[in-house]
């Protein structure tokens, strides 16, 4: 008991937020010594600390939050923000996001669309704030957790996308040995072979694989790794457990007369390539088709090659485009010529060498079960353009070939335990586009996350 | 005061500042350019959350006898008076202003 106290604190029910502040800025993290008493009532309530995952149902998080996939404490990174406390504030976002940065230039933002604030003027710019504090404390040192190896298991991530790179992170954090092989010789995965510079520069993408490598993963560039047929791969491998995150790197067919004309790419190969400073073949006019990322983004790089004149076709209209809002209106800005409701019909050569493309003209029907309004072609009417390159980007697909013995879906995709993310393999756990099919990168954070949290849950 | 509260005027969207079409054509450069200091500040204090609970989680100044904690079952977040020593730091940086100190009987 306490002797000498002149006021007690009480708590007012009705107005408390039960957010945990209180709790949360307890001072065993200043002295380490009060965490490790067993007897006393403040070491007991330290080890009893929650995490955000604990919270009960009663106590809503605040919109920005639960729409983020990784839950980030967007209000409380902001608060610090608005104090100017920004080093402070990256840490807090560092607690869960390995990749703050990367997810400051290109997150598609779920936490805006969400955001209250909407209701009075617009959404807190919380992509950009991330940015903000990401690239100002870039000098400053990045918060060195505890990473001592407290563990001996080894295991192996597949791949070096967003969702490798957050499994390596956390089970590193845990105290694991982790190993990634990378196909590529580059790092990254689609932030790296997919998303263009003048969208995420490679010196930010760089620094945040860095201190990911500094908490003692083992990064392999060059070195692709294949499933056997009979699932002993793992017993052989020498890992504990696997994390795969191959990603969906096959760029879908669109079974279209004419696509095996000279001038006529697949997209995400059209962008690796340009990735990986290898020379790419582009004409003065070209047609780029699809509505998402990938589209908009081979799109503009064509411009930046120096194409005259670029043409966008999507079969549906502006609403359903899955690609970034903000970059479909820069792309427009640039001079890409974005037409609707278009989809092409064939292609058109001349000695083995595309000369342009039929298209014909849709309206919108009904609904599909995902709620998106299916394109109808309206008959007749059929049209030429001219173009002496054509890229494709309608989606990608998960590469098949070093799978073997794994179970699918019908699409390609990896079948996995929803919770656990473990494969049809035991030890195996997958994450990621190659899960999912073609998402976003704080998904495929999220995946890995969870997935690290399985594995180490597998081996406890 | 600790308490910070929202901007409650509305302010016009910022705008999205980029490189010049032009300069674009030339190569690869970053699109877009980042905040300010003082844009970073001025957006985030418009967060409606800063009028509930700042989330202050690096605070030193909280309770130095651990003596807060929250029923997991409920979220109700309780304070042990027997470890308390009413120092009052918890009631100065609770933003909500949810903790109020109380005169003790007989002091
Ligand atoms: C052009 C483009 C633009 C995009 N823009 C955005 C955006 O603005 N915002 C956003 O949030 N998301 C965007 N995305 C989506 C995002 O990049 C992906 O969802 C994300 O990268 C998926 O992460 P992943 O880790 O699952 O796979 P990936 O990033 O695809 O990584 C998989 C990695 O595994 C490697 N690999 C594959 N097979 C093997 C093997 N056998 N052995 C070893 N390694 C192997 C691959 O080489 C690759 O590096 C974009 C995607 C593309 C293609
Ligand atoms: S800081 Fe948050 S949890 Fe603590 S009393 Fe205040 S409102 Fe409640
Ligand atoms: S105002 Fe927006 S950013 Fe702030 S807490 Fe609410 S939803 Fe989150
Ligand atoms: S008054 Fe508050 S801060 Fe001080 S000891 Fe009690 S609970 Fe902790």
């Amino acid at each position: 008991m306490v002797e000498g106290r002149t006021h007690r604190p009480i708590i007012q029910p009705s107005r408390c937020h039960s957010c945990d502040v209180c709790i949360r800025g307890c001072p065993a993290e200043f002295i380490p010594e009060y965490r490790l008493e067993e007897e006393s009532l403040r070491g007991t309530l330290y080890r009893g600390k929650m995490g955000k995952k604990t919270v009960p149902g009663n106590v809503p998080l605040p919109p920005c939050q639960e729409a983020c996939p990784i839950n980030q404490d967007t209000r409380g990174y902001v608060a610090l923000i608005a104090k100017g406390k920004f080093k402070e504030a990256l840490e807090l976002v560092r607690e869960v996001n390995p990749l703050p940065a990367v997810c400051g230039f290109i997150c598609h933002h779920p936490c805006e669309e969400a955001c209250l604030r909407e209701g009075v003027d617009h959404p807190i710019p919380i992509r950009l704030l991330k940015r903000f504090i990401a690239e100002y404390g870039r000098a400053s040192e990045r918060a060195r957790k505890g990473t001592k190896r407290k563990r001996r298991e080894t295991i192996l991530v597949v791949g070096s996308g967003p969702a490798g790179l957050a499994c390596a992170n956390d089970l590193s954090l845990l105290g694991f040995r982790v190993t990634i092989f990378e196909a590529l010789p580059v790092l990254g995965g689609m932030l790296s072979v997919g998303i263009p510079e003048f969208r995420l520069p490679r010196e930010i993408l760089r620094m945040e694989i860095d201190g990911i490598r500094e908490l003692g993963v083992v990064m392999e560039t060059n070195h692709s790794f294949r499933f056997g047929r009979n699932g002993r791969t793992l017993k052989r491998s020498g890992f504990d457990a696997i994390f795969l995150s191959m990603g969906a790197h096959r760029s879908s067919k669109l079974d279209i007369p004419g696509e095996f004309l000279h001038g006529v790419f697949p997209g995400v190969e059209f962008l690796r390539d340009i990735n990986l400073g290898r020379k790419v073949e582009i004409g003065k006019k070209v047609v780029v088709i699809g509505g998402g990322n990938v589209a908009i983004d081979v799109a503009r790089s064509a411009l930046r090659l120096g194409s005259k004149k670029v043409d966008l076709y999507y079969r549906r209209s502006r609403k359903e485009m899955p690609a970034i809002s903000e970059e479909v209106e820069e792309a427009a800005r640039e001079g890409v010529n974005i037409h609707l409701l278009t989809a092409p019909v064939r292609m058109i050569g001349k000695r083995g060498k595309a000369i342009g493309m039929e298209c014909i003209r849709m309206r919108l029907g009904e609904p599909d079960k995902n709620g998106r309004r299916k394109p109808v072609p309206i008959q007749g009417s059929n049209f030429k353009v001219d173009a002496d390159t054509i890229i494709s980007a309608i989606g990608q697909r998960v590469d098949q070939k070093p799978l073997k013995g794994l179970e699918k879906n019908p699409d390609g995709t990896i079948r996995v335990a929803p919770e656990t993310g473990e494969t049809s393999l035991k030890g195996v756990f997958a994450g990621g586009d190659m899960v999912t099919g073609p998402g976003w990168a704080i998904d495929a954070i999220a995946a890995g996350k969870k997935g690290a949290e399985a594995i180490a849950r597998y081996l406890s | 005061m600790m308490t910070k509260e929202c901007k409650k005027e509305t302010a016009p969207k910022i705008k999205r500042k980029t490189l010049s079409v032009k300069a674009r054509k030339k190569g690869f450069s970053p699109v877009e350019y980042g905040l300010l200091k003082e844009e970073a500040i001025k957006e985030a204090e418009h967060c409606l959350g800063l009028r509930e609970c700042e989330s202050c989680e690096i605070c030193s100044l909280l309770c130095p006898d651990l003596c807060i904690t929250r029923d997991e079952k409920t979220g109700e977040v309780l304070i042990d008076l027997d470890y308390c020593k009413g120092c009052g730091i918890c009631a100065s940086v609770c933003p909500k202003g949810a903790i109020e100190m109380a005169l003790e009987e007989g002091k």
